[in-house]
């Protein structure tokens, strides 16, 4: 089953930028992030692949301002597809590569032809 | 011509009344190929025919409909004039009384209807589909799956410029697949995505029959990437990926002579190597059996 096609066109472009870009479906799994993004996360998507939710919370957990990390439920992914709102927060990674990084993060869902929602896409600015 | 597989009397009979991509384009240049623009009935045993997109070529397929028929089903890809230039001709909208379904998308902000009421009104248009004596039914649809009498249709959005349909019917067991106007390569940088990522691969996947877009040379793609069509040879890849067992090349250039058709869609089948796909150029007014 291919994926719905907003999300198909969204990593065609995502493939194409410098500007480091994540994927997510409508179940918070994180499905592509672009070569940009694996610099970040400190592993390439080639050698990730999907991961669900709790994979790549595990894989990469983040941490709030003050350090704590953030919950699964309390992440911008998480807010902005429950949501449907945009959610922008400046957050701390801790990359694959064992490195951390501290990052903004502007979540925003995407919304279909028909108003159905497919996912999200977030943008990672390096902080 | 009539040709085809089905030997047990079952199956589908797909006929193309118009071939051709973005322009009809008549003369004697084209008459192994054809030159009207894009229309294909698919019709059961049972006689049900469902037609697909409304290019020139529907004025021909409204006439070969049965005089007494009930109800009419269009399935509209998108609306670019190539594929409804030709609604305002077609005879069933004319008849007192007949159901006409139009299914097709819409636009964020507009219906079907909405959308197609730009066409059909004046200045380009004198005559308006609430004026029409026929009863038009207008749906809007997506990605979904719906029957129709005893196909099952399935459509879902593909790449190619504005809300533009894929749609796959299935009957008595056979899959056809209509895919006119699709760019399935957009921002690949080597080849065609993995299927998870292919535009229209599950509309496609093990079809009887797939009509594909297969408008440009590659050399002509290179200079026209985004606007939504395909090469023969990628038409190929697409169809091995899918596991199609037919493919028809369809959507010709109207720059293009049958004897430049018949080149192109040669070369590119000579690159199928997996497989046994059969392929060919969709020639107007075929009648292929599925």
């Amino acid at each position: 089953m291919s994926r719905p096609l907003e999300l198909i066109l969204a990593r065609q472009w995502a493939a194409l930028l410098s500007t480091p870009v994540m994927l997510f479906d409508m179940e918070g799994s994180l499905i592509f992030f672009n070569e940009a993004a694996g610099l970040l996360l400190g592993r390439k998507y080639d050698e990730t692949g999907s991961m669900v939710g709790p994979e790549w919370q595990a894989a990469f957990p983040m941490e709030d301002e003050a350090g704590r990390v953030i919950g699964a439920t309390d992440s911008p992914v998480a807010t902005a597809i429950r949501s449907g709102s945009p959610v922008m927060r400046t957050v701390t990674v801790r990359a694959m590569d064992g490195v951390r990084r501290k990052a903004t993060v502007t979540v925003f869902p995407v919304h279909g032809l028909e108003r159905t929602r497919q996912g999200a896409v977030c943008l990672v600015h390096p902080a | 011509m009539s040709r085809g597989w089905n030997t047990d009397g079952k199956g589908l009979s797909v006929t193309l009344f118009g071939t051709r991509g973005s322009l009809p384009a008549p003369g004697p240049d084209t008459t192994r190929f054809g030159g009207n623009t894009s229309c294909v009935m698919v019709k059961n045993s049972a006689g049900q025919a469902l037609i697909l997109d409304a290019g020139s070529g529907i004025r021909i397929a409204g006439n070969r409909l049965p005089k007494d028929v009930k109800r009419v089903d269009l399935l509209l890809t998108h609306l670019h004039m190539d594929h409804i230039q030709g609604l305002g001709f077609f005879a069933p909208l004319y008849t007192p009384g007949l159901d006409v379904h139009l299914w097709g998308p819409p636009s964020t902000t507009r219906t079907l209807r909405s959308r197609l009421n730009r066409y059909l009104s004046p200045p380009l248009f004198p005559v308006r589909i609430r004026e029409l004596p026929s009863r038009v039914h207008c749906h809007d649809v997506t990605q979904g799956q719906w029957e129709i009498g005893d196909f099952k249709v399935r459509s879902s959005l593909v790449a190619h410029p504005d809300p533009t349909l894929g749609y796959r019917l299935e009957s008595e067991g056979r899959v056809v697949t209509y895919l006119p106007d699709h760019e399935p390569q957009l921002g690949c940088r080597t080849g065609l995505p993995t299927t998870e990522w292919l535009s229209g691969h599950h509309l496609a996947e093990g079809a009887d029959l797939l009509i594909h877009d297969a408008q440009y040379t590659e050399d002509e793609y290179l200079a026209r990437v985004g606007w939504g069509h395909c090469t023969p040879t990628l038409a190929v890849r697409f169809a091995e990926l899918v596991r199609a067992r037919r493919l028809l090349f369809f959507h010709h250039d109207p720059s293009r002579s049958d004897v430049e058709v018949e080149r192109i869609c040669a070369e590119a089948s000579r690159t199928h190597k997996q497989g046994m796909l059969v392929t060919e150029p969709a020639a107007e007014m075929d009648e292929i059996k599925v």
